[in-house]
């Protein structure tokens, strides 16, 4: 027998004492208690039971995913503790801690005599009283990650002992896996598997995300069906004891830092209960019903599909699709829902509606989607044959183009369209833009949104991969806009109604009468991320609005940072991102984002990486800012800052010149972090003027097609620019370094300081700010103690401050200068975007140029450098990179 | 002695008319003399504002000052008192500032011999001579004073001491009583030595006032003035209504200074603590107490409350000028040679090196280090930075180190003050009065060593050697930390510099103000346990002068 062979056979025999002898439970009162164990940010994994909680280790993030074993005494965890990825143990009140073995991502047997873990893209099993481990992932096969146990029972029929369910690395695929199995690897199901699935304690179900939902497959017949459908994104299933319930980690978006920890009963999947705030996703729990701070009752939980004379109707609990021969009507329901019904607009390439609707058939009715299939005709003859989907768990349809080369669309009636561009600013149209009856093109966007004329709801159109470009129609009269549409070869196109309150309002637009500035007045209706796009006629302003941003601003209009030379002809607020503190009823535009285009297509079709990313330095600085303080704060007062975040010179600021070898290998990071900073910025200027040089070569390369003088006019703007000279004068990075080798050269010197000399100091003609602060500090408990100075040598260094102050002073300069020039790049380059969309959608030829200019314009302002700021609202990433 | 009666005459003629002179002179106009004593037997000395009066029918020498009347007689060794003065004699001097007089007192057969200095600003320095043992400075005192100086200063009121006719008080170099009418102070000062001091009741027993204070000079100097002005005292009843309240109280400072009252401060022991009336109202962050409104301030000259939970509105407060003016009681010591005295009294005690001498490499205080953890860790620069961060980690341990020694020392301030009350004890077992006393400072002892003990309870140690080794062993665990990269371990490194920051100066504030306010309370004991027991009034005085010494090492609230 062979060492492989022992080892799998010592490890049948452990697997088979798992199915044989049930999991010890303890007493019955132990037994019943709820225990939730999660890391939460800047504490570290905390075990709650009932209303008690205790650390158990302080290591924190998602990555940590700590896992309770079945008797719920210890505690798996991953770690980096040491410098490199190990599954860690200890007891669940953080004693005995230790490094089981290399490896992430850990889970228990049923047992717990066994844990599985991923280590280099492999599954192994470990014995854990032994240290015997044994690799699970078929040879050959995929990197593969988050496993959990399952029965190979649930797997298949014929098979009997412990098997895995796990994703493939990527979290394409979702497997189960038999270990030593002799069918090849398939996987069961293809998605976004961002979490461990884990199989219900029955074995018949499993849970498992999949983009921003979690969803249950029944194992034996493979059926799935959506089981949560909050607002936003979840992730991290972990089923009850008893199988009845799941809790998950849910976050208003996946870039959330901090997620809500919430308990569904399965069969009740609209009810959600709120466990826990400010956690990190890739926690556990072991009980039944966990307490709940909050309860809220979800929409979604209803799908009909019915069918009566040639008609198909399908409603959820948003909307009424109604296909029948006169075309495709959707209604929306409730209290603010919009009065009058949007209809399918289906015309041919010619712009011909299709006036008869036929072969109306039902495709699907299933729990969760339900589905008509329909021709569209014109005049006889067929435009297209589409499948139109409505989901339960969400206000829209999506149209599938079967086949047919026309424009696919609604109708209704609208006072804006918007393309909304979080990188420059959002297009805003109206009927004034366009011709009466006439469509126009807009610029390349993903979505586009539609601000119903009873100002209560948004349509929000978007689609897959396909859909990059619609089109806008104007009434006949001129008044209103009437329809969106794609463009032609759409196959798959999705029409949300948002209706739950005030989704948009015209801003009152008002100047300040002194300031000459601009704001925007508003009523806020529910808590949200939301918009505000003002148009001008020579330029455009656009920001987003958080929560915290809007509640530092107090209520009232919102700052127009812009200036206007004539009046701003347009204002809109709207609603656009989710905040935790959204109404669980309400539904944003990113919301269905999330769902038509799963995780991967949200965060890259919102470009979210170019919007709310950022690069520091071009050598890794990890400060990205240099001082939030300015160059006279002292670090006594760090505490009392409520933000809890400082630049480099603070941090300088605060550290004693002594002469020690710490001190100097300290101040020299912290130096070159700084001188590093301002390097970016030079680097930053560098990489806008060669766009600069590149679109003058573009404008230059097209002023043949040039029919109104556009590109001449941006080509010459950006040749006089790049020829203003702006970056001569000011401080060098040299004279900065100059400044910095002050500081460095102070280091040790003045450490032997005393008293009576510095008192000396302090009474020479022109030291009286020094004598005054002197004074203060003798004041001071600190000195009175001796903390300050000692047997008459000063601890505290106070001459220090001199030379890094200059040096502080020196770079905030240097900062302030270049933050000019950048600001006059990032503006012009926006001025330029904008005109190019409003040139677009007045002069649809202008389109494939047009757009591909503001493709390079955005791609030079996506790859935003910290120092340069014009965030516009919007929340940077935490540590600039999405993860 | 005919003779030297003759040449005494002659210089006094010619004194007189030197300050006669003097007093025709304004820049000296401030003392006058009328030496009337061979015509009346009366001799006065008068200033802006004062005089001193000497009668041979009167056994005492009279100090007025702004209608406030301090009488001064002296007594003998057997407690007698002067019954009448046989002579007045003006020494002859050079000096325009002050006059000086020899009086010899007679009580019965004895004869009293007094020297009596007195300045142009209408203070007396007495010097006690021939068979003179103390004086005796009768006036109605409402409240007497033994101003604390580091300590709290203590009230004597008569009614705290019904059944006792003499009151004894602690001898700390100055006393002073506050006059009935609240119109004066009486303040009395005398250099180190043996003094007694008591406050003596009216022969009607439990009324007030006190008739006065009798101190028993030693052979010292006694230095003395009345401080004069209207309501240059107030008293103010505190009641339930003044919770959480600005109250502007009836009452008028009658000149700029610094003043001050005693309120009860809550906290591990409740006892009367001193607080100066500010310039304006603020909160104060005191350890042990918490956030607090401070209690008493000017609006001008109006005085303000704001009494809490935390500074009851319970009996009443005495406002009194203490500094900042000369007519208080520091201005008036100023004068004399006992303000040295005093001031060098208060001297804090500087920190130590610590035991590894660690430079101080990071800002020391909730800021510095939160700065530090906020970004250094917070950042996952730890790795990158672990040079300087292992001298910091040495440095937090260090300066736990550094407190924790200041908590031995208070520990052993206690031991060994106990274990010279227990050989005191030893050596007056068979007095009972000091046995008493004795026994119930001991006791004061154990409740200061026994409160302290539980403030030094921290992550589960309970001594200052089981904090330094825990600072050392999260020291090095810090150590540990910094070779993880990245952010995961952010909370512990947080914690330790947290704990680092809790034992150190957290701690030596927090500690620190636990060991005040028992100290406090037993020096207030140490004192007034002594009333009855002259015989304990030399273990009163060693035991407060040890504390005072031992609060300069502990926080100054």
């Amino acid at each position: 027998m062979t060492k492989n062979r022992l080892l799998c056979a010592s490890f049948s025999l452990a697997l088979l004492l798992v199915y044989v002898y049930p999991v010890s439970a303890g007493s019955e009162q132990a037994a019943k208690e709820e225990l939730l164990l999660y890391s939460r940010p800047n504490s570290g994994v905390v075990l709650q039971s009932g209303f008690s909680e205790t650390q158990v280790v302080y290591n924190q993030g998602p990555h940590v995913a700590p896992r309770l074993s079945p008797d719920r005494n210890r505690v798996l965890f991953t770690s980096i503790e040491g410098g490199k990825p190990g599954v860690w143990i200890t007891n669940r009140h953080g004693g005995d801690k230790e490094r089981i073995c290399d490896g992430f991502q850990a889970a228990w047997s049923p047992d717990g005599t066994t844990i599985v873990f991923q280590r280099d893209g492999r599954l192994v099993e470990r014995i854990l009283a032994s240290g015997e481990e044994r690799l699970v992932s078929p040879e050959g096969g995929p990197a593969l990650a988050y496993p959990s146990h399952i029965a190979t029972s649930s797997i298949s029929a014929n098979e009997s002992g412990s098997g895995f369910v796990c994703a493939d690395e990527a979290g394409r695929r979702l497997y189960l896996v038999v270990p030593n199995a002799r069918n090849p690897l398939e996987p069961v199901l293809e998605g976004e598997i961002r979490s461990a699935p884990r199989c219900s304690p029955d074995g018949k179900t499993l849970a498992f995300q999949d983009g921003a939902h979690i969803y249950l497959m029944d194992l034996a017949t493979r059926d799935v069906r959506q089981l949560t459908f909050d607002p936003g994104v979840q992730t991290s299933p972990v089923w009850s004891k008893d199988g009845q319930g799941i809790c998950y980690a849910r976050a208003p978006s996946p870039t959330a830092e901090t997620w809500e920890i919430c308990h569904v009963e399965v069969a009740r999947p609209h009810i959600v209960n709120l466990i826990e705030r400010r956690a990190h996703p890739g926690f556990d729990w072991s009980g039944s019903s966990p307490k709940s701070a909050r309860v809220a009752e979800l929409h979604g939980a209803r799908l009909t599909v019915r069918q009566t004379l040639g008609t198909v109707t399908i409603e959820n609990d948003w909307l009424i699709l109604r296909v029948s021969r006169d075309g495709a009507l959707l209604t929306t329901k409730g209290k603010d829902a919009p009065d009058t019904p949007m209809t399918l607009r289906v015309t041919d390439k010619r712009n011909r509606l299709a006036d008869e609707t036929v072969d109306i058939s039902v495709v699907e009715d299933s729990e969760d989607t339900g589905a008509v299939r329909a021709s569209f005709v014109a005049n006889g003859g067929r435009i297209m044959t589409a499948t139109i989907r409505m989901p339960r768990t969400r206000p829209f349809v999506e149209i599938a183009v079967e086949d047919g080369t026309g424009y696919v669309g609604f109708t209704a009636d609208m006072e804006l369209a918007i393309v909304p561009d979080r990188l420059s600013n959002d297009l805003v149209v109206g009927s004034k833009q366009i011709a009466a009856g006439a469509t126009t093109v807009l610029p390349e966007t993903p979505l586009v949104l539609g601000c119903l004329s009873d100002f209560n709801g948004m349509v929000v159109i978007t689609g897959f991969s396909d859909i990059t470009s619609f089109a806008v129609t104007n009434s006949n009269d001129g008044n209103q806009l009437t329809a969106l549409t794609t463009t032609p070869g759409t196959t798959r196109l999705v029409i949300a109604v948002l209706a739950a309150g005030s989704m948009w309002q015209p801003a009152e637009l008002e100047k300040h009468p002194e300031h000459a500035t601009w704001s925007a007045q508003w009523e806020k209706p529910f808590h949200a991320e939301w918009r505000m796009a003002v148009r001008g006629a020579e330029t455009a302003y656009s920001r987003t609005w958080n929560v915290r941003d809007l509640g530092a601003l107090g209520g009232g209009a919102l700052p127009i940072d812009e200036t206007f030379v004539r009046a701003p002809e347009r204002g809109v607020v709207y609603a656009w991102g989710r905040d935790v503190l959204t109404p669980a009823d309400v539904l944003v535009p990113t919301d269905v984002l999330a769902d038509v285009w799963g995780i991967d297509g949200y965060l890259t079709k919102l470009d979210i990486e170019g919007v709310r990313g950022y690069r520091t330095s071009s050598g890794g600085t990890p400060f990205r800012n240099l001082s939030l303080h300015g160059a006279t704060w002292h670090p006594a007062f760090a505490h009392e800052e409520p933000t809890g975040e400082f630049g480099v010179l603070e941090v300088m600021g605060s550290v004693f010149p002594v002469d020690t070898d710490g001190v100097r290998s300290l101040l020299r990071h912290l130096g070159n972090d700084a001188v590093g900073l301002l390097q970016g910025l030079d680097n930053r200027i560098g990489e806008y003027e060669q766009f600069l040089r590149d679109l003058a070569a573009f404008c230059e390369a097209h002023k043949n097609e040039d029919q109104n003088g556009f590109f001449a006019a941006v080509g010459a703007q950006a040749n006089d620019l790049l020829q203003s000279d702006r970056n001569s004068q000011g401080a060098t990075i040299a004279q900065v370094e100059k400044a910095f080798q002050r500081v460095l050269a102070v280091v040790g010197t003045r450490d032997r300081l005393t008293l009576a000399a510095f008192e000396r100091f302090c009474r020479l003609p022109g030291n009286e700010e020094w004598a005054a602060i002197l004074d203060e500090f003798k004041g001071y408990l600190a000195a009175k103690e001796g903390r300050l100075w000692h047997n008459d040598t000063i601890r505290f260094e106070l001459w220090y401050d001199d030379d890094f102050e200059a040096f502080s002073r020196r770079c905030l300069t240097f900062v302030a200068e270049r933050h000019r020039i950048l600001s006059e790049y990032r503006t012009w380059i926006k001025r330029t975007c904008d005109s190019t969309a409003q040139a677009i959608v007045a002069h649809p030829e202008f389109k494939a140029t047009g757009d591909e200019l503001r493709q390079t314009s955005h791609a030079v302002l996506r790859n935003r450098y910290y120092l340069e700021g014009d965030w516009c609202g919007e929340t940077p990433l935490p540590t600039g990179a999405l993860q | 002695m005919r003779a030297d009666v003759r040449r005494t005459d002659a210089c006094r003629s010619l004194l007189m008319l030197l300050v006669l002179c003097c007093a025709c002179d304004v820049a000296h106009a401030q003392i006058t003399v009328r030496d009337q004593w061979q015509q009346t037997g009366k001799v006065s000395v008068e200033g802006a504002g004062w005089s001193v009066s000497f009668a041979r029918d009167d056994a005492a020498v009279a100090l007025v000052s702004d209608n406030q009347v301090v009488r001064i007689v002296p007594f003998d060794d057997q407690g007698a008192e002067a019954d009448g003065i046989v002579s007045c004699e003006i020494a002859q001097t050079n000096s325009p500032d002050h006059v000086e007089l020899h009086a010899v007192f007679s009580a019965g057969v004895k004869r009293l011999a007094v020297s009596f200095l007195v300045a142009r600003e209408g203070t007396l320095r007495i010097r006690p001579a021939q068979a003179t043992r103390g004086v005796l400075v009768r006036s109605p005192i409402a409240v007497g004073v033994l101003p604390g100086i580091q300590l709290e200063d203590i009230l004597y009121r008569p009614q705290d001491y019904p059944k006792l006719s003499e009151v004894h008080v602690p001898a700390e170099n100055c006393f002073a009583g506050l006059l009935a009418g609240n119109d004066g102070i009486v303040v009395c000062a005398w250099p180190d030595g043996g003094q007694r001091i008591s406050l003596v009741k009216e022969e009607d027993g439990a009324k007030p006032p006190f008739g006065a204070i009798k101190i028993e000079l030693a052979g010292a100097d006694l230095h003395l003035t009345v401080l004069a002005a209207p309501a240059i005292w107030h008293i103010e009843k505190l009641q339930a209504g003044y919770l959480e309240r600005d109250i502007g109280i009836e009452w008028k400072r009658p000149f700029p200074a610094t003043y001050k009252t005693q309120l009860l401060l809550r906290g591990e022991t409740t006892i009367p603590r001193t607080f100066v009336l500010q310039k304006k109202p603020f909160s104060q962050y005191r350890p042990e107490v918490g956030d607090c409104a401070w209690p008493v301030w000017f609006d001008g000259d109006r005085a303000f409350m704001r009494l809490s939970k935390k500074i009851p509105p319970r009996g009443e407060a005495i406002i009194y000028p203490m500094e900042d003016g000369e007519k208080t009681l520091m201005g008036f010591l100023h004068q004399t040679p006992v303000a040295d005295i005093i001031v060098h009294r208060n001297k804090r005690a500087e920190l130590p090196h610590g035991p590894r001498d660690a430079a101080n490499v990071g800002f020391v205080a909730c800021g510095g280090t939160g700065l530090m953890r906020r970004t250094i860790f917070a950042l996952g620069l730890q790795h990158r930075e672990k040079e300087f961060l292992t001298e910091y980690a040495d440095f937090l341990a260090d300066y736990v180190a550094i407190v924790q020694k200041r908590h031995i020392g208070y520990f052993r301030f206690i031991d060994e003050t106990r274990k010279k009350l227990a050989a005191w004890l030893e050596e007056r077992a068979r007095d009972p009065e000091v046995r008493e006393y004795l026994q119930q400072m001991i006791e004061q002892a154990d409740r200061t060593e026994e409160g302290l003990r539980r403030k030094m309870e921290l992550y589960g140690d309970t001594t200052p050697h089981e904090h330094i080794a825990h600072a050392d062993r999260a020291a090095e665990r810090l150590k540990e930390l910094l070779d993880t990269p990245g952010t995961e371990l952010f909370p512990e490194c947080d914690e330790i510099i947290d704990m680092c920051n809790r034992l150190s100066w957290g701690h030596a504030e927090s500690a620190g103000m636990r060991f005040s306010m028992l100290t406090r309370e037993w020096a207030e004991k140490a004192a007034s346990a002594c009333a009855d027991k002259p015989g304990a009034l030399e273990y009163a005085e060693t035991v407060r002068a040890s504390i005072r010494d031992a609060l300069n090492a502990a926080p100054p609230w």
